[in-house]
């Protein structure tokens, strides 16, 4: 049997290019592995009822070699003048709707226009008012403080809930916007580790699904919750895993048509430029959309030994292949399909908007914008530009990195700006 | 040759220019996480709290921490100020938050409401001035200013009150207004205007209010474009323009000037992303110079993760100006 290892070879050159190698080779500690494959044949029973552990197969046959690279846009402060440099498609309009927020991140809205927005990094909910009806939040409050880590927000049956890694809670909307009678519902949700960016959303069936992104960039996970969605119901119970192999899938809705479950997943860091592209994937029941084994459309990932009992190839087969793909390491977080903009043209309601919140992992960037999902009978066809222009011609700057999407009942979108602290509408007058 | 050189220097004056950072004051104190600062013109000393352990030190400008005063029943302390043409270092001490202080209890948690007086001659305590039953809620002293007859007026971030201690050492509720009110952290930082009024911040409505020092009931709104969630520490500076903190992600010093005696204000510059502030809490004016005490507090709410840190920084406010 063989041992395999990775073995990273860093050598920093004047544009900040690394190499890196991975390879594999033989050891001779053979009768160690013998005394273990017999111990993990009794225990894996026991392991597999109780979690995915990190059993490890043979080595995946192949090596992979990959130039990597990190280019990171020099950020830019805001300032209102810059707004002139976003683009939206012609017919829409793109205006500031609130400034000065720190990190905000997702974003829920009450039927009265009450913008509930979490910021992860302070550790509160805000509550956004436009009280004059024109169109920027004037005032604003703390709703809910002392909510470390709050990430994931929804409001279902005039409650609003929120989700931190590991905790969900949630509150009655008072008249005025306030919340109350707060109650913790869960409180042994997986660690956030690396990503700590769960988020909520409630099905016509009234259950909570929430994405859990895995603890790692590429690892066997200890916790069979990590990079998986979740089901249960509306108070917390009844938790099960609905789909597993989904390394961090942020943002996901119904498909207004085919009722369908639809997000774009985060594929792995450190593979390369181009690899592996970032997936959208129709998010199924009982299915494993392959991370950290496979990505894209059923491709193994070499680098990674085979799953225990097959090869890299044939257990790519049975997971579930992307629909659709994008450039590697654009970083999608929300995603929203379009069926509350009552006020865009009918060919956009059935369509998905995607965050790109931006790369850092590849030599030219890709991301910093929203973009549209065509879809035409329930499927994804193409994808365009909706909402861009944070970053710069060269790609050597940014004012803004796209994170949350809601749609106002009027037919406002909002976009939250979670690295100057900006909410953008976006309306089709 | 002559042009490489240039070429060469061009290039060091782009490099310093995309790290430009303003000048840091770094003093050695594991663990302190200060909140409240405020300078001593006379002994030429920065004075820092802790909400770790409550801890008063001063800190010169050589980055030499000298704890001065201690004692495990201040909890955690915050905003303080010396009155001028005394000798006295007045402190805000409260329980604020479990995760802040060593000594929290759940008899002092959002109960406890004191300020204190070390007299800086003898860095003895000469006052102790319990708040707490003056207003029935629950209780976190913030901030403290003075007025030109030495009365000191002091925030409850957790109750809409502001609280009064006379020169005689009476303490009264001074304001009480809906205006003040927060679900988190409400009112936080307040200054004595010259013209005679108070201003202070919401920290979770982000609005700044100005409060009349002869009719308390008189609570207005300042106009300005802008909100300041996460408003902090406040201070007026030499030509009476108002310096602001805020941190939650914010992380920014901003200044504001008014030409319509505070019914409203513009902001006129403010710090970038570049000062690279970690929880930048509250101000100290040094003769010209602004300085913000950076309290680092998004640690300890992330559970020592990153690890505990040993070391603390008092950084110099270079504001630009607002495009």
């Amino acid at each position: 049997m063989n041992d395999s290892f990775l073995f990273y070879n860093f050598f920093k050159t004047q544009n900040f290019v690394f190499n890196f190698y991975v390879t594999t080779v033989s050891t001779r500690k053979q009768m160690n592995y013998k005394l273990l494959s017999k111990a993990i044949v009794l225990i894996a029973p026991l392991l597999y009822a109780e979690k995915i552990v990190a059993q490890k197969g043979l080595p995946p046959g192949k090596d992979v070699s990959a130039s990597v690279n990190t280019s990171f846009p020099e950020h830019i402060d805001f300032s209102e003048s810059l707004l002139k440099n976003l683009k939206v498609p012609q017919g829409f309009k793109v205006a500031i709707a609130a400034t000065s927020l720190g990190k905000p991140r997702m974003m829920a809205i009450s039927d009265d226009g009450t913008l509930y927005v979490t910021r992860r990094d302070a550790g509160d909910i805000l509550m956004l008012k436009d009280l004059d009806n024109d169109g920027r939040y004037e005032t604003l409050k703390t709703a809910w403080g002392n909510f470390a880590d709050v990430h994931g927000i929804a409001i279902h049956d005039g409650m609003l809930y929120g989700c931190s890694s590991t905790h969900l809670k949630r509150a009655k909307i008072n008249p005025d916007g306030s919340l109350t009678d707060t109650v913790t519902l869960l409180k042994d949700l997986p660690e956030g580790a690396q990503h700590n960016n769960r988020v909520i959303a409630f099905g016509a069936d009234g259950k909570l699904y929430m994405t859990v992104g895995s603890s790692c960039n590429d690892c066997g996970e200890t916790n069979p919750e990590h990079a998986t969605m979740l089901v249960m119901n509306a108070n917390g119970s009844d938790r099960r895993i609905f789909a597993r192999g989904l390394r961090n899938t942020i943002g996901f809705d119904w498909q207004p048509q085919t009722k369908q479950i639809w997000g774009c997943d985060n594929g792995t860091d450190w593979r390369g430029d181009e690899i592996p592209p970032e997936e959208l994937n129709q998010i199924s029941e009982g299915k494993n959309y392959g991370w950290p084994q496979v990505f894209g459309k059923q491709q193994p990932d070499y680098t990674r030994e085979e799953p225990p009992g097959q090869s890299l190839a044939e257990f790519a087969k049975t997971t579930e292949p992307s629909v659709m793909e994008f450039p590697a390491h654009s970083a999608p977080i929300d995603f929203r399909f379009m069926t509350a903009a009552k006020t865009f043209p009918k060919d956009y309601q059935d369509d998905a908007l995607v965050c790109w919140h931006g790369s850092w992992n590849r030599k030219n960037p890709e991301g910093y914008k929203v973009q549209r999902i065509i879809f035409e009978n329930g499927r994804p066809t193409k994808v365009e530009d909706f909402f861009s222009g944070f970053l710069s011609a060269d790609g050597k700057s940014r004012f803004g990195r796209p994170a949350g999407l809601v749609f106002a009942k009027n037919g406002t979108l909002f976009i939250s700006d979670d690295e100057n602290g900006v909410i953008y509408s976006v309306t089709h007058p | 040759m002559k042009k490489i050189s240039l070429t060469g220097a061009l290039m060091l004056v782009i490099l310093s220019l995309s790290v430009a950072q303003s000048r840091r004051i770094n003093f050695q104190a594991p663990q302190l996480y200060p909140e409240g600062i405020t300078y001593d013109q006379q002994k030429k000393l920065f004075y820092v709290g802790s909400v770790r352990t409550g801890a008063i030190g001063s800190v010169d400008e050589q980055g030499n921490y000298k704890e001065i005063y201690k004692s495990n029943d201040l909890i955690s302390s915050f905003g303080m100020k010396v009155v001028p043409a005394t000798t006295r270092l007045w402190i805000c001490l409260s329980d604020q938050n479990p995760l802040y202080s060593i000594y929290s209890s759940p008899s002092t948690l959002k109960k406890m409401a004191r300020v204190i007086a070390i007299d800086l001659k003898t860095n003895k305590k000469v006052a102790d001035v319990d708040l707490a039953s003056l207003y029935n809620g629950p209780h976190f002293l913030n901030d403290l200013t003075y007025d030109t007859k030495g009365n000191l007026y002091i925030t409850d971030s957790f109750s809409p009150v502001i609280y009064k201690i006379d020169q005689s050492g009476k303490a009264s509720i001074f304001a009480q207004n809906e205006l003040f009110r927060s679900a988190a952290t409400g009112l936080n930082g307040i200054v004595f205007h010259p013209s005679g009024f108070l201003l202070a911040v919401n920290n979770g409505d982000g609005t700044i209010l100005k409060i009349a020092v002869n009719n308390p009931s008189d609570v207005q709104k300042v106009a300005v474009d802008r909100l300041f969630s996460g408003g902090d520490g406040l201070i007026i500076d030499k030509q009476n323009r108002l310096l602001i903190a805020q941190n939650k992600g914010i992380n920014k010093v901003s200044c504001l000037e008014s030409i319509d005696n505070w019914k409203s204000a513009k902001v006129i510059a403010a710090t970038d992303a570049y000062a690279r502030f970690q929880f930048p809490s509250t101000i100290a004016l040094q003769n010209d110079k602004i300085w913000v005490l950076n309290a680092k507090l998004d640690e300890l709410k992330a559970k020592n993760n990153p690890p505990p840190s040993k070391t603390f920084f008092i950084q110099q406010v270079e504001l630009k100006a607002a495009k």
